[in-house]
């Protein structure tokens, strides 16, 4: 091997391998984001404060729902109960810490529910909250 | 199929790249779409065929698909212009053979992340057209490979992408003797662009956008020729782009551009009756575009 070929394979390897090193790091240390399931009663969904404990945004599965509901928590007192619909072509969305994205047009928004990056042109449909002795309770209707 | 996984079925894109999924041109920069995700990446490429898309509940942000979609058809490869104009895109789809398409995206910290790939057949043909023509048939027979990754940024009004992108064609030899179209083995070509949007200075969260931005790209649609192939400079480009986006209102935009493209000499072995006033070539060229463009 001349020099030339040693220092281009030898600089590939240590790029590679610091590539390698900084996304599986990055991947370690995002946690995946908290999933609660609740049942809906009367178009209400009721969540306890307490499962924020970790993390400021919370996924709300519910199986008579056809996509999950993303809680942020604001402050102590206001919380933003977004779907995870796209505006756009009604796809699923991925939340992150972030904000939103839908992978299939590239579209996101923040966690507000405002487009950040189109072809989105709407908000996310949003629902009414209200917080109660530490519940949240989020009215689907 | 649940929340976290869906099926499409019948003529849908493929995630291969940046534009061929995110097309509309309210999206990108500039007004031609970058070069290399036209010649390399044919977009927009739409396929019969059924594709699974999900996302991961372990790892946030993580989402990856898996497709089986109809091939391409080598015989109407054109010389200069990559896979394009092999594309069934369910017009006459001959389902003689398939491919696999699959990608892995991840989201991260304003990032997004991507790499994905298409390996399927190409002969499109029955088994005796096939024969006769000496291409190797079967559901991958005549293989094109196609390998891309990209990444791109947005945060506070400044946006970066960059993709990178190769297409190898390992039985190219077998269709030039069948077609004579001179189909390369291997195609190489990448792009980095940067944009800021200027009416972010003034307001942060402006839902207008006025972005500067510049882009550089390189492809080589003959990377590598087979034996029985002829070699072109002229395939050799680099785009150098700069410009500006205007958005008044979500859904339209205003774009103005500047595109300084060179190319290697032409081979002239590969012009077959010379044109006695034949203009010279300029390996150099600029071009001015303007244009308007909306989504709906």
């Amino acid at each position: 091997m001349n020099r030339r070929n040693f220092i281009r394979s030898g600089c590939t390897f240590c790029a590679g391998a610091i590539g390698a090193g900084f996304i599986v790091s990055t991947m370690c240390s995002c946690a995946s984001l908290p999933i609660y399931k609740g049942t809906t009663e009367q178009n209400k969904i009721s969540i306890p404060l307490s499962n924020f404990k970790d993390s400021k945004i919370l996924i709300v599965r519910n199986n008579q729902m056809e996509f999950d509901i993303l809680l942020v928590k604001n402050s102590e007192t206001d919380v933003n109960a977004l779907l995870m619909k796209c505006s756009h072509q009604d796809n699923q969305l991925t939340a992150t810490k972030n904000g939103l994205f839908c992978s299939a047009h590239g579209s996101s928004f923040d966690l507000q529910g405002n487009v950040t990056k189109e072809p989105a042109m709407s908000p996310l449909s949003k629902f009414r909250t209200e917080i109660n002795n530490q519940i949240i309770t989020v009215f689907l209707k | 199929m649940n929340k976290d996984i869906y099926l499409v079925t019948g003529l849908f894109t493929p995630r291969i790249g940046i534009i061929n999924e995110n097309h509309l041109p309210t999206t990108f920069n500039g007004n031609d779409r970058p070069f290399v995700e036209t010649f390399l990446i044919p977009a927009t490429w739409r396929e019969l065929g059924v594709c699974l898309y999900g996302k991961s509940n372990k790892i946030t942000g993580l989402n990856y698909s898996l497709g089986l979609v109809n091939g391409l058809n080598s015989g109407s490869f054109e010389y200069g212009t990559g896979i394009r104009e092999g594309r069934f895109e369910g017009r006459n789809a001959s389902a003689s053979n398939i491919a696999i398409t699959g990608s892995l995206l991840y989201y991260i910290n304003h990032f997004r992340i991507q790499a994905s790939g298409y390996y399927g057949g190409s002969a499109g043909l029955t088994k005796r057209e096939a024969d006769s023509l000496q291409l190797s048939y079967g559901a991958f027979g005549t293989p094109v490979m196609l390998t891309e990754a990209d990444i791109q940024y947005n945060h506070n009004g400044f946006e970066f992408r960059a993709l990178a992108t190769m297409v190898q064609i390992s039985e190219a030899d077998k269709i030039n003797l069948a077609y004579a179209n001179n189909t390369p083995n291997e195609m190489i070509g990448a792009y980095g662009e940067i944009g800021y949007n200027l009416l972010h200075l003034f307001k942060k969260d402006t839902q207008k956008n006025l972005t500067l931005f510049g882009r550089y790209e390189y492809l080589d649609l003959n990377y590598k020729i087979p034996e029985n192939g002829i070699t072109n400079d002229l395939l050799k480009k680099s785009f150098l782009i700069g410009g500006l986006t205007y958005q008044p209102i979500k859904g339209v935009t205003v774009k103005a551009d500047y595109v300084f493209r060179t190319t290697g000499e032409p081979n002239p072995a590969l012009i077959v009756n010379p044109f006695p006033q034949a203009l010279p070539y300029y390996k150099t060229n600029g071009f001015f575009n303007l244009g308007i463009g909306y989504s709906f």
